[in-house]
C-alpha cells in the first residue's frame, strides 16, 4: 500500500471516525431489528 | 439473550484492537481499521453464502422458510458491505490520499452491495408470492457470482488495494491472533443478526397472511399457511 504523507487532518481521526460510523450502523441496526422483534412478538404489526 | 453475548463479543474484540494489537510502524494508529473492516467483509460473504443457499433451496424444494432465510441474510449482509465500504473510504484516505477510486477491488464490491441493495428493492416492491420470492432468488444466485470477483479482484487485476495479506504470512502474532479474534466475533455478530432476522420474516409472514381472506388463499397458494417450518 502506498503512504501519503499525513494530511491537515490528522490521521487518528480517520480512525476515530470509522469506528464510530461501524458501532452506530451495526448497533442502529441491532437495535432497530430486536424493537421489531419485541413489537411483532406483542402482536404489533 | 445471544444479541447481548453477541454485542458483549465485540466489545472484547475492540479491546483487542485497540489496547493488544501492536501500532503499525508504517501507517500508524489508523491502520487498526483493518481489523472491523476486513472482518465485516467476510461477515457480508458468509450472508451471501446463506442467500445463495436458501435461494437454492427455495428454488429446489419450495421452501418458505429457506426463502425467509435468504431475505434475512441479504439485508445483514448489505449492513456489512456498508460498513466495508465506508470504512475502508476512511482508511484510503489517509493513505492513498483519496476516499475512492475505480479500483477493481472498490469496484465490485460497490457492485456487490448494488447486487444485494437491488434484491432487497425487489422483496419490498414486488407483491409478496412465488413470482417475487423466484425472481429473488435467481438475483441471489446469480449475484453470490460477485463474491470470489471480489475476493480475487486483487490477484486478477492490477489494484490500488493491497493483496491478501493473511493467507500470505503477512501479519505479526499478535495483529493475526487480533484480527482472528475479531473475525470470528464479526461472525457471531451477523448469525445472531440473521437470526433474529429470521424470526421477524417468520411473524411477518404469519401477521400478512392472518389478513389474506380465505378466498385469495384458496386462489393463490403460496399465501396459504405454511410458516411453521
Amino acid at each position: 500500500m502506498n503512504v501519503q504523507p499525513a494530511s491537515d487532518f490528522p490521521s487518528i481521526a480517520y480512525l476515530v471516525l470509522a469506528y464510530a460510523f461501524g458501532t452506530v450502523v451495526l448497533g442502529a441496526f441491532l437495535v432497530w431489528s430486536l424493537r421489531r422483534l419485541r413489537d411483532l412478538d406483542r402482536g404489533d404489526s | 439473550m445471544a444479541a447481548l453475548g453477541a454485542v458483549a463479543l465485540m466489545l472484547v474484540a475492540a479491546a483487542a484492537i485497540f489496547f493488544y494489537a501492536p501500532t503499525d510502524a508504517l501507517q500508524g494508529p489508523v491502520q487498526r481499521i483493518f481489523y472491523l473492516h476486513v472482518s465485516a467483509a467476510i461477515a457480508a460473504f458468509a450472508s451471501f453464502a446463506v442467500v445463495l443457499a436458501g435461494s437454492v433451496v427455495y428454488l429446489w424444494r419450495d421452501s418458505n422458510a429457506a426463502d425467509r432465510w435468504a431475505r434475512a441474510a441479504a439485508l445483514v449482509g448489505v449492513v456489512f458491505t456498508t460498513v466495508t465500504l465506508v470504512m475502508g473510504s476512511l482508511w484510503a484516505k489517509p493513505t492513498w490520499g483519496v476516499f475512492w477510486t475505480w479500483d477493481a477491488r472498490l469496484t465490485s464490491t460497490l457492485v456487490l452491495w448494488i447486487i444485494y441493495a437491488g434484491y432487497l428493492l425487489v422483496r419490498r416492491l414486488a407483491e409478496p408470492g412465488r413470482q417475487a420470492a423466484r425472481f429473488a432468488a435467481i438475483v441471489g444466485i446469480f449475484g453470490f457470482v460477485d463474491v470470489p470477483v471480489v475476493y480475487y479482484s486483487v490477484t486478477w487485476w492490477r489494484t490500488q488495494h493491497p493483496g491478501p495479506i493473511v493467507a500470505t504470512d503477512a501479519l505479526p502474532g499478535q495483529m493475526l491472533a487480533t484480527f482472528l479474534f475479531t473475525m470470528a466475533c464479526t461472525l457471531v455478530l451477523a448469525a445472531t443478526m440473521i437470526a433474529i432476522r429470521y424470526r421477524i420474516e417468520t411473524l411477518q409472514d404469519a401477521a400478512e397472511r392472518s389478513h389474506v381472506p380465505a378466498k385469495v388463499v384458496s386462489a393463490r397458494p403460496e399465501l396459504g399457511p405454511e410458516v411453521a417450518q
